[in-house]
């Protein structure tokens, strides 16, 4: 046995309600271990019980007894927290160093590490250059680079596109393989299924029938265009993270923006949005050329969710947050509702969970009814039944003239809300 | 590798002109750690206009607050009544003081920006680690929290943009910031607390720890190592009085040995920036 929980309760510091209760637990050397179920139903605090993190960094008690024989590691949700330092293979070789691998030996070691999640090409690059999925792909690094005894994975392919996520899943089976016991928290059973020798379901299963949510819109059924980016060129250095990209979204339609990890997806919604301008190219926003408009000014027509939404929320409570631009109070009630965080109306947004702080975001989006929403990776750490509700939200938004837009590495998400899919 | 300055040679020269500024009363050398701290900051990658500007109204507010806080000095300029919370009579003398004062807060605001900007950050975050070795929190705290601050200020700027809100340099936009304040300060504290976690996740403070070989410090690296020891030695003279200035009852007349002082911290300062300073504007 490398790790177990037994009969743990525990209830965060902040928390009104138990975490975990009553819960017990075990997995054994090369074994891997699926963590499913709905959000909010513990398998982030069973990750975090077994490597040590609660109640240490989240306050809180915790009864029961926790064991973890030999070396751990774990990535969290959101890798952005996972870095240490700035820099790539440095940030790859801190676990090392905490392990007391030689000097001489790190850097090879931190180089193989990134080799081995296909990320050779960060290396000499920064976190802070780095796009949602190419930071994931860092972390991994970093927790893999060790190779610990027992490896805890959160949402490890929440923001990797298919051909990223299967080469990973693939790896993790080898070094499980190999003898390393790995728990995998993860809302895409369709990822790691074939490779788990057990999946563990939490709470109640919301996933619901796998149906299609509507029939297949027929082509060219579009009204008019509502935002448009032509031509728009961004550079990094001798990078070209956009050439020449043309996409247009029209009122009624829901559009897909899918492409690899550091495609350029997350760059093209912020030269949409207002917070960057294009080296050259044009936007236009109902109509009126906004390529030099900021963010503030196309603000309410347009609304941007970004990648890490959790860390944008201003206010002391759940329902000031949703009302900060001035919606009216039905607006703020009716998207409280819509995303299911009513019942968090009172609560300070800062002691909400990564998954509530997202859907308090996407809430914040939806009460001041912009005619074109713009949303980066929106189902991150969502279950299958809140996808496919934000899925039904975004398609009732869409028949009511509004335009989306949605970049998204879920492709099952994706073909359930677009009308289309412009890749990168 | 991370862009930047090693940051021994980085310390070596601001700490010591940190330390002249606080030692020092004579005009003459507050005035050249101003003009050393303003180089280094403009040949770092620090915001400059962001440090010059909280560095100036900070300044401007110590200036200006003196004379009224202060009841001391010969040369009456107004002659207001005294109350019991604030001086109403201005002297030239409390004028003196709090340009002075002004200065040096000034110079010290700008010295924190250029290390900042200067130096290595993940080199800087290393030796952190070393002064603390089984405090996660406090080498994750003491080294990244600045940082931090200035991304999550970028961040929730623009989330505030996304919601309508101005965030440039009008004064709403001010405004805006005063709003902005409370969730900033929390969000810096909250992604210092993950930073903690994240790094005791990784093994922080678990066993002793090996450290990545750093590049040799580079030819002006070395050379900026001798200009520090030379502030250091500057700085070692000034703490011991070597430029002494009296503000109160009247002004006293800078000497020769503050000038000279003043002279060689203003020209020991350029060059210790130009050494450092990787990317010039």
């Amino acid at each position: 046995m490398i790790a177990a929980l037994d009969h743990v309760t525990y209830r965060y510091g902040a928390g009104t309600t138990d975490a975990l209760v009553d819960c017990s637990f075990a997995v054994r050397a090369g074994e891997v271990v699926v963590l499913a179920g709905p959000s909010g139903t513990g398998k982030t605090t069973i990750l975090r019980a077994l490597a040590g993190l609660v109640p240490h960094y989240h306050g809180g008690r915790l009864r029961g007894r926790v064991t973890a024989n030999g070396s751990v590691a774990i990535a969290f949700q959101d890798p952005e927290a996972q870095g240490v330092y700035r820099d790539v293979v440095r940030d790859v070789a801190f676990g090392l160093e905490c392990r007391g691998v030689p000097g001489p030996e790190l850097w090879p070691a931190a180089l193989a590490a990134l080799a081995r999640v296909g990320a050779s090409h960060l290396a000499g690059r920064t976190l802070d250059s780095l796009s949602g999925g190419e930071l994931q792909l860092a972390a991994l690094a970093g927790v893999l680079a060790p190779t610990p005894e027992l490896l805890l994975l959160d949402e490890p392919t929440a923001q990797l596109d298919d051909g990223a996520a299967a080469a990973l899943v693939a790896h993790l089976r080898a070094i499980a393989d190999d003898g390393t016991a790995i728990v995998i928290a993860e809302h895409r059973l369709d990822r790691v299924q074939h490779i788990a020798d057990r999946v563990v379901q939490l709470g109640e299963h919301l996933g619901g029938s796998d149906a299609p949510l509507r029939s297949p819109r027929s082509p060219g059924a579009v009204g008019a265009e509502l935002l448009a980016g032509r031509d728009l060129l961004v550079t990094r250095g001798a990078r070209r993270v956009l050439d020449a990209q043309t996409i247009v979204v029209h009122a009624g339609e829901v559009v897909a923006l899918r492409g690899a990890n550091g495609a350029g997806k997350s760059t093209l919604l912020r030269l949409l949005a207002g917070l960057d301008r294009p080296e050259v190219g044009s936007v236009t926003l109902l109509g009126e050329d906004v390529t030099a408009v900021a963010a503030e000014l196309r603000h309410p027509r347009l609304a941007l969710v970004p990648q890490d939404p959790g860390r944008h929320l201003l206010c002391e409570s759940v329902t000031d947050e949703v009302a900060f631009a001035g919606s009216p109070a039905a607006a703020v009630a009716r998207s409280l509702d819509a995303m299911d965080v009513a019942h968090l109306a009172d609560r300070h947004p800062r002691d909400l969970s990564a998954g509530e702080r997202e859907r308090v975001a996407l809430a914040v989006a939806l009460a001041v009814d912009p005619a074109v929403l713009l949303l980066d990776e929106p189902t991150r750490g969502m279950d299958s039944g809140r996808r496919r509700r934000l899925a039904a939200l975004l398609r009732e938004r869409a028949s009511s003239g509004r335009g989306v837009l949605v970049a998204t590495h879920d492709g099952a998400f994706g073909a359930d809300v677009a009308d289309r899919e412009v890749r990168l | 590798m991370s862009e930047g300055a090693a940051p021994l040679p980085t310390v070596l020269v601001v700490a010591p002109l940190a330390t002249i500024s606080f030692a020092s009363d004579d005009p003459l050398v507050l005035a050249a750690t101003l003009l050393a701290a303003a180089v280094l900051l403009a040949r770092s990658r620090a915001p400059w206009r962001l440090f010059a500007g909280v560095a100036g109204m900070t300044a401007l507010g110590v200036a200006l607050l003196n004379p009224f806080v202060a009841s001391e000095g010969d040369l009456i300029l107004v002659n207001g009544p005294h109350t019991v919370l604030i001086d109403l009579q201005v002297t030239v003398e409390e004028l003196a003081y709090g340009a002075a004062a002004g200065v040096r807060v000034a110079a010290v605001t700008l010295i924190c920006g250029a290390f900042l900007g200067l130096v290595d950050r993940d080199r800087a975050l290393a030796g952190a680690a070393r002064l603390a070795p089984r405090s996660a929190m406090a080498a994750a705290l003491g080294a990244r929290m600045l940082p931090l601050l200035r991304r999550d200020a970028t961040t929730i700027g623009e989330a505030a943009r996304l919601r309508g809100l101005a965030t440039g340099t009008s004064r709403a936009a001010l405004r805006t910031w005063g709003r902005l304040l409370v969730p900033l300060t929390a969000s810096a504290l909250e992604r210092g607390l993950d930073r903690a976690e994240a790094m005791t996740a990784r093994g922080y403070a678990t066993t002793r720890p090996t450290r990545l070989p750093e590049r040799a410090l580079t030819g002006a690296e070395r050379a900026s190592i001798g200009v520090g020891l030379v502030l250091a030695f500057l700085a070692v003279l000034t703490v011991a009085g070597a430029a002494p200035f009296r503000y109160y009852p009247t002004l006293a007349t800078p000497t020769i040995t503050g000038a000279a002082v003043a002279l060689a911290t203003a020209a020991l300062g350029v060059v210790g920036a130009t050494l450092l300073g990787g990317r010039p504007r």
